[in-house]
């Protein structure tokens, strides 16, 4: 039955990386879009770490995407360096560090005050951001004005997008890895029942501080990426609480049970967000009673309900 | 000096009736209720639809009674129809409940209301100033603390002297003892909800002739609100009490000392008193998972 | 929220259910999509022909808000292009092309607006994408209308850096194909300054309150620098800096009220401003509400959102557009008569891109002989000269793209030539361009350190 399920899934997997590949023939805008779903995508996974598998809703996260955002923006604005792969590695490091320090704090809670203190310290940096003027750039932000891969300029948002592509893969191999190995299901054994592993000698906070850590990681290198795709970065864009709000969301609509289900969700939500913002009035409308519905009747996401039914099938 | 610290009362008054009625939503039904902003937009937006029907001063002082009770309706509407159904399913399921109901009201107000920013100042206008020693003061700030002050008194004796306010206390310690007691524990919930919403509303219907409303703004009360709930410790009306003057003090002091960062320091002040008290001034212990 | 935690086991109801709420969503939600333009020929290789070649449709796609605080703004902007379109439809188009409006709603973030701008240029193929306030929003979008080849006319974003290919850095040039056609937050600032020292030269202090954004920020640097040239004695107070659209004023009223200033300059604007001065007048501090102080903002927000303006006699500083011109004056009458409301910086600033762009592409027209390429019509814009507009001309500039008018500001007076407009300026002063915008590439502070 295992590998039937995996079949299925074969099935699912295949077409996509082939699509992921030719979406450029359906022309610039299309393009666009997939990059971003992708980009948002790494986020929304790095959230499940902490919701799907440690039990913990962190409203915050934009804190971690938009680090990496502004190392990167930071560096480009301050030392005039556009090279991807100075880039990249110090947002990942810097993304790290943020993660420990914040993590230290958080880790101690649970459940409402974990979300809460993820709130807190995610407005707190946003507020930062936004006065400390000469540093960011305050509202107006911060402009990336070219990017370098290697000494070779990158010409197109196409070109770029491929780079999305790959960073979105090596990130999604890396996770799977971690969310199998003995740490990812120790993880699972906390979250499931926190008593039992710690009579089984489990250190609770240190796998919560890991999880935190890697999550924070993966945001940022989502947020770094980010930047660099879309030129231009404001606190509002990549620190604010709604931009939190939409991972969350997206992480639910394509289901937190599922391993791939915040891809799903990150795909749903950009396509849908383009399409009714730009064809109907009422987005907002939409969105909320797009929620609000699977909030009540499928609160496992799309990925969870037919998860469920393949197993049941 | 004197101004300072009327303008802080002004904002500290609001902040404390929308914040207690976040707390008591959690206290009772353990709900972080995000949605609480959009009630507070309502009751501004509510008001208004009142105000413009005529100009007399009365009917504007009554505005935001009315305006309060018809947020405290539908408050109910939206608990029994719609948040009843995620009860159990646990804690952070119904705050995305409350999530998603955001979005909705934002634009259900657009729908009712315009797009555009509203405002009616009239009642300001029409009580004038007070001097206060040297300098003077609107009376209309004067009646909004109050009458804040009033209704937080009322709100006690209800909880504390009234039967039904023992009621609803003793729900929150153990609905399963309380409802083997005969208690409908959903009427409590019902009843909770309402007054939630109601203060929620009421505050709206008071800020109305300040800073009348426009979409967006239910967020920002949200945030403060949280910030408030959290400092003073979720489920404690004395909590909400003493960090809504305190967020409101370091704001107005903050403006005029340190202007520069003012936003962060109601932040900053929120991260340290969940680093070094996690359940807030006067919140109780911390539920494990 | 435990993964297969088993508490919750869908049924076939709840599927149903699932499926009604979704048709529901989708009914509420989405209109149809709005089906990419069918993609029109690409831009016509010029022809030798004299007779001209059938014109094509001319799009233009407009983002701005249409919701939220800066609706008051953003809504006007929507409707006087609807209006401006309709009326050059019906006299024929512009060179015989008859032109559609695409609106989009500005989102919050910069790059949800950048997604308007590329859904625009790409799926809508528009010519022109106009609208946009925010400074922070219109750098974000000149890059991606350049890269597309369309035209970006800024003109409710006032940064006089707008065009610029690196706001820092000015020897970089200027986009191709981005142009801004109104005035700039300089002309503002400088035109506050001149205010005070033309029309109350006997000010000796003034306060200053901004909101804390990148607008608010340059204000505050320019009118300081401009008054410390022209009115050196004066005292100039530390400027306050409310958080936008956060309008409990209530302290930064009380430090007005002790400092007693004779002259506060305040670019709030929206409901920020007339908040602001609700707040204020109780405390009869203002002339006009029993007090000596002088007001200097953006009063007519007050006709935006429907109210008259509670005190005259306080001065405005301006966009372009002066109501002694009648075709401007009849276009601000008919929105105020359609709509009860008037937010006259939208419409000026409106006017000016859709005027631009028609005199380009008519000025293509008549030296082609044909309907133009967007090229040519760009070679046109930039070698404009003059634009002709219902409020006069303007001049383009071409090294920076900028489009530079002759302003008028000063004390609003009421009505008293029956217009139903109080925009009369009495007394007022004249500002050539010169005197009022910088010079290209220079920015407003460097501008007036020069003076």
């Amino acid at each position: 039955m295992r590998d039937e399920l995996k079949n299925r899934k074969l099935f699912l997997y295949i077409p996509f990386v082939i699509v992921l590949f030719i979406i450029p023939l359906g022309g610039e805008y299309v393009t666009y879009l997939t990059g971003l779903a992708l980009v948002f995508g790494i986020a929304a996974l790095s959230l499940n770490v902490l919701l799907g598998y440690t039990g913990l809703l962190s409203f915050g996260h934009a804190l971690f995407f938009g680090c990496g955002a502004y190392s990167a923006g930071l560096l480009v604005k301050h030392f005039n360096i556009t090279s991807l792969e100075i880039l990249l590695p110090v947002s990942i490091v810097s993304s790290i560090a943020l993660a420990v320090l914040v993590g230290l704090i958080c880790v101690r809670h649970t459940r409402i005050y974990f979300t809460m203190l993820t709130i807190a310290i995610s407005q707190l940096f946003y507020a930062l951001a936004h006065k400390l003027r000469p540093i960011t750039g305050g509202d107006d932000g911060i402009r990336i004005y070219s990017v370098h891969i290697f000494g070779h300029e990158v010409g197109s948002i196409t070109e770029f997008y491929y780079y999305i592509v790959v960073t979105f893969f090596i990130s999604l191999f890396c996770l799977r890895i971690i969310l199998r190995s003995p740490f990812g299901l120790t993880l699972q054994a906390i979250r499931d029942s926190e008593l039992r592993a710690r009579f089984a000698g489990v250190s609770i906070m240190s796998y919560r501080l890991a999880a935190f850590t890697i999550s924070g990681l993966f945001a940022g290198i989502a947020g770094a990426m980010y930047a660099l795709y879309l030129g231009q970065i404001s606190p509002d864009d990549v620190l604010s609480v709604l931009r939190s709000g939409e991972f969350v969301a997206m992480t639910l609509l394509g289901g937190y049970t599922s391993f791939i289900g915040p891809i799903v969700g990150s795909f749903l939500f950009t396509y849908l967000k383009a399409i009714i913002s730009s064809a109907a009035l009422y987005w907002y409308l939409a969105f909320g009673i797009l929620i609000v519905s699977i909030v009540i009747f499928v609160p496992t996401g799309l990925m969870g309900e037919i998860e469920k039914r393949w197993r049941i099938g | 000096m004197i101004p300072q610290i009327i303008n802080g009362l002004i904002f500290a008054s609001i902040l404390f009736l929308v914040a207690t009625g976040l707390t008591i939503i959690w206290g009772i039904l353990r709900v972080v209720n995000f949605a609480h902003g959009s009630f507070y937009l309502m009751g501004v937006f509510i008001a208004y639809s009142i105000t413009r029907l005529s100009t007399d001063p009365a009917l504007h002082l009554a505005a935001p009674f009315i305006a309060g009770a018809i947020t405290g309706i539908v408050g109910i509407a939206f608990e029994r129809g719609l948040l009843k159904n995620v009860y159990g399913r646990g804690e952070l399921f119904e705050l995305l409940l409350t999530y998603g109901m955001i979005f909705v009201f934002m634009d259900v107000f657009r729908i009712l209301w315009g797009s555009m920013p509203i405002s009616d100042p009239t009642i300001t206008f029409k009580l004038g100033v007070i001097p206060l020693g040297g300098p003077v003061v609107p009376l209309y700030n004067i009646y909004l603390i109050v009458i804040a002050a009033v209704l937080a008194a009322l709100l006690w004796f209800l909880l504390i002297k009234t039967k039904v306010g023992m009621i609803i206390r003793a729900t929150s310690f153990d609905t399963e003892v309380t409802s083997a007691f005969g208690v409908n524990v959903n009427w409590v919930y019902a009843l909770t909800f309402f007054l939630g919403c109601f203060l929620a509303g009421f505050a709206g219907g008071l800020m109305l002739p300040i800073t009348g409303a426009w979409i967006g703004l239910d967020v920002d009360m949200l945030i403060l609100a949280l910030v408030v709930l959290v400092v003073g410790g979720m489920g404690s009306i004395k909590g909400a009490l003493v960090a809504s003057l305190l967020i409101g003090l370091v704001r107005s002091f903050g403006i005029s000392m340190f202007p520069a960062i003012e936003l962060a320091i109601v932040y900053l002040i929120m991260v340290v008193v969940l680093i070094v008290k996690p359940s807030g001034l006067f919140g109780g212990v911390e539920v494990e998972g | 929220m435990k993964i297969g935690d088993g508490m919750y086991k869908p049924t076939r109801r709840d599927f149903l259910k699932l499926l009604g709420a979704g048709a529901a969503w989708a009914l509420l939600g989405c209109a149809q999509p709005q089906k990419p333009a069918a993609t029109p020929t690409p831009t016509p290789t010029p022809t030798p022909k004299p007779t001209p070649t059938p014109p094509k449709e001319l799009k233009i796609g407009i983002i701005s808000f249409r919701a939220g605080p800066a609706a008051a703004f953003g809504v006007p902007a929507h409707n006087t292009l609807d209006y401006l379109v309709e009326q050059v439809n019906a006299a024929g188009g512009i060179a015989g092309a008859k032109v559609k409006v695409v609106h989009e709603d500005q989102g919050l973030s910069p790059s949800d607006t950048v997604e308007k701008a590329k859904k625009l240029c790409l799926q809508d193929k528009v010519d022109v994408v106009t609208g946009i306030p925010g400074t922070n929003h219109t750098l974000a979008v000149a890059p991606v209308c350049d890269e597309n080849n369309t035209f970006f006319l800024q003109c409710q974003a006032r940064a006089e850096y707008g065009t610029w290919k690196d706001p820092e850095d000015p020897s970089k040039g200027v986009f191709d194909w981005v142009f801004h056609t109104a005035n700039s937050t300089t002309s503002h600032a400088v035109q506050a300054a001149y205010i005070v020292k033309e029309l109350f030269p006997e000010t000796k202090v003034i306060a200053q309150i901004h909101q804390d954004y990148a607008y608010g920020y340059d204000n505050y640097n320019y009118f300081t620098a401009a008054i410390k040239k022209l009115m050196p004695d004066a005292e100039l107070l530390d400027p306050l800096y409310p958080k936008i659209f956060s309008p409990d004023y209530t302290p930064y009223v009380s430090e007005l009220v002790e400092a007693k200033p004779d002259f506060i300059f305040t670019s709030l604007w929206g409901t920020d401003f007339t908040r602001f001065v609700d707040q204020l007048i109780p405390y009869k501090l203002l002339k006009g509400t029993g007090g000596n102080t002088i007001l200097e903002g953006y009063w007519d927000f007050y006709p935006a959102i429907g109210r008259d303006i509670p005190v005259f006699g306080h001065p405005q500083p301006f966009n372009q557009g002066s109501i002694e011109y009648e075709e401007y004056r009849n276009i601000l009458i008919w929105y105020k008569k359609k709509y009860g409301n008037l937010e006259i910086a939208a419409v000026a600033d409106i006017i000016s891109s859709f005027y631009t762009f028609k005199a380009a592409v008519e000025k293509a027209y008549d030296e082609k002989g044909a309907f133009p390429t967007r090229d040519e019509i760009r070679d046109a814009m930039e070698n404009l000269g003059k634009v002709s507009t219902p409020y006069g001309e303007g001049i383009m500039r071409k090294e920076d793209h900028r489009v530079l008018w002759t302003i008028e500001c000063g004390v609003l007076a009421e009505d008293t030539k029956g217009y139903g407009l109080p925009y009369l300026y009495k007394p007022k002063i004249t500002l050539e361009p010169s005197k009022h915008e910088p010079p290209a590439f220079m920015k407003g502070t460097d501008w007036i350190a020069k003076w």
